[in-house]
């Protein structure tokens, strides 16, 4: 039970294809950690995004099982689901023109009932979100109108008014600048540190993967190459096999910290 | 914080006035037509109908004739044209939203040549009678219009990864594939043409209280349905996984919409034959005045839907009487200018 306690997701045997030939997750077990900022990394094609579908029940599994907070991913009814967890998929994005506020405001859908009216307090929580992803002097803009990195954060932001205990993002800081790259980054170490919710983010920049993350899990078509502490699974061994790529690991003497560069 | 609360009285203040104006609208239209009735006769009209007011005595028939006109023909006129258009609006709307589709529309599904293929069968194997108040021919379309729409989702659900491509592209298909066939049928059958033509072009003169009784109720719990689940739909036109993501039953709430949209349409077609037109620029345009939130733009896209339909119904049969423009030639000529105008005003 104790353990269970510290485990956002236990995974086992968990396989997944599109159609029957091809598998795009192969037999994975493994428990993700509570509490904490978990990375998933892995080059193209290598199934993290089909991974975070599998766990938010936007796929279903062909095989194995998947455990959430200790309970199993298929008792949940999908509104219970929906106050447990939040997610920002890279998607095809909406082309009709709600404004910024509204869309935030679909993040309380799942607190309400039918035709009940939003009060305070969910308009509260809307305008926080708004202001912790820094999007705020946006609310009344209308959501097709904004840059890439702006309709990023408001999604985020609508995840946020969601309240969940586990935060799911597919690739958070693809189309952020480097400012909002790093504040998203640290938006997201706050939340676990004053929140202890749970974050697992699939990410591609290897340095941010290595200094945000408390742990990494390492995707190999389709299997779990390795995971476990940064350090320990971004190496230029793994990231060789796995990538066929070299890498340097250079530690900055001046900062105290590893930087990743492509050795070419 | 306010904001909200305040954005939605005004919203319903809105719909109240916007609902009270097209009633207005609605008044005099029906004073229009080859006999100009004034607004005082249709009042007292009404008011002895419903009892409100004491039996006038006869001055001479005048009253009478009124009374015939008003009651049986022009009153049940305008009143199927605003029901029709508003379910032929609405459904629109729903359709869009589904397949996240600006394209989507009931002639597009392939409802609408459905209906007219139904309708042309009962008319060439001359099927008699009616049912319900319904003539045979309605019935047909009815069913010609549900039964094309169940092909086509079925088709495209058997496609599972590109389901929205797949949808439109054999409702496109199934709609020239039967379009060929009525040609077809209309060559081999000359002496039925006329009867077929009217299912293509569309009219609301064949109205009666029976049909807007019943086909009037059918659309109202279709239009409710839509408003049910207005949130829903807003959520999944931002991303049908976020959508899963925020607890909505995406595949419930689209298959419920879909079915209950093509019954709206049927309903609407089975009366009216085909207007086409009316499901894409009504929702366009009011969605390009009052933004993208469907709990909003429903009520407004179903007055809107019908103040057009009726308005341009009675432009059809008062401009060159006694002949009358077909409603489905009218709605295309005074909705294509407007519609661009909206388009271009925005791109500014």
């Amino acid at each position: 039970m104790n353990a269970l306690n510290q485990e956002a997701y236990r995974i086992s045997n968990l396989s997944f294809g599109y159609n029957d030939e091809v598998m795009i997750l192969e037999d994975i077990s493994t428990a993700l950690p509570r509490g904490k900022v978990t990375g998933i990394i892995g080059p193209n094609g290598s199934g993290k995004t089909t991974l975070i579908k599998n766990l938010s029940r936007v796929l279903s599994p062909d095989k194995g099982s998947i455990f959430v907070l200790g309970k199993a991913l298929t008792g949940y009814r999908q509104r219970e689901l929906a106050l447990v967890t939040g997610m920002v998929f890279q998607e095809k994005e909406t082309t009709f023109e709600f404004s910024v506020f509204d869309l935030v405001m679909m993040g309380r859908y799942p607190y309400k009932k039918k035709f009940e009216m939003e009060n305070d307090e969910d308009r509260l929580k809307v305008l926080e979100a708004l202001e912790k992803t820094d999007v705020l002097e946006l609310k009344d803009k209308c959501f097709t109108a904004l840059s890439g990195g702006e309709k990023q954060r408001v999604m985020i932001a609508r995840a946020l008014a969601q309240e969940p205990e586990i935060l799911i993002l597919d690739e958070p800081i693809a189309h952020l600048d480097l400012h909002h790259q790093v504040e998203i980054l640290n938006l997201v170490r706050r939340l676990v540190k004053e929140k202890q919710i749970s974050v697992l983010m699939i990410l591609h920049d290897l340095n941010f993967a290595y200094g945000f993350c408390d742990e990494v899990v390492l995707l190999k078509s389709g299997r779990i190459y390795k995971q476990g502490d940064p350090r320990q699974v971004i190496t230029k061994e793994n990231i060789k096999q796995v990538y066929e790529a070299d890498i340097d690991i250079i530690l900055d003497h001046r900062t105290n910290r590893h930087h990743i560069i492509p050795a070419y | 914080m306010r904001e909200s609360t305040r954005g939605r009285r005004k919203f319903r203040l809105l719909v109240a006035g916007y609902g009270l104006l097209a009633l207005v609208i609605l008044m005099g239209l029906v004073t229009q037509g080859t006999v100009r009735i004034p607004l005082s006769d249709i009042i007292r009209v009404l008011g002895e109908e419903l009892s409100l007011i004491p039996s006038t005595l006869d001055d001479g028939g005048t009253q009478e004739a009124y009374r015939v006109i008003l009651l049986k023909l022009r009153i049940p006129r305008v009143v199927m044209a605003f029901i029709v258009g508003a379910a032929l609006a609405t459904s629109g709307l729903i359709f869009q939203g589904i397949f996240i589709n600006p394209m989507a529309e009931p002639y597009v599904l392939g409802v609408s040549s459905g209906a007219a293929f139904g309708a042309t069968v009962v008319a060439i194997f001359g099927i008699g009678g009616s049912f319900l108040g319904f003539s045979m021919v309605s019935l047909g379309a009815f069913l010609g219009a549900l039964l094309t729409s169940f092909l086509v989702f079925t088709i495209a659900q058997g496609n599972r990864s590109n389901q929205m491509t797949v949808l439109l592209l054999s409702g496109i298909a199934i709609s020239f594939f039967l379009s060929s066939l009525i040609s077809l049928m209309m060559t081999l059958n000359r002496d039925v043409i006329e009867n077929i033509f009217f299912w293509t072009m569309g009219s609301v003169s064949t109205a009666t209280w029976d049909k807007i009784f019943s086909v009037g109720t059918g659309i109202t719990l279709g239009i409710g349905i839509f408003i049910y689940y207005a949130q829903e739909l807003n959520i999944i036109l931002t991303g049908e996984d976020s959508a899963k993501a925020l607890g909505v039953n995406v595949k419930r709430v689209r298959s419920i919409l879909l079915y209950t949209a093509s019954l709206v349409t049927a309903l609407a077609v089975s009366v009216s034959g085909i207007i086409g037109f009316v499901g894409l620029i009504v929702p366009h345009g009011v969605r390009l005045l009052f933004g993208a939130d469907n709990r909003r733009l429903l009520p407004l896209t179903a007055i809107t839907g019908g103040l057009f339909l009726s308005i341009t119904d009675m432009i059809g049969r008062t401009v060159v009487p006694p002949m009358e423009i077909p409603l489905g030639v009218m709605t295309a000529l005074l909705g294509t200018p407007y519609f661009i105008y909206l388009l271009v005003r925005r791109k500014r």
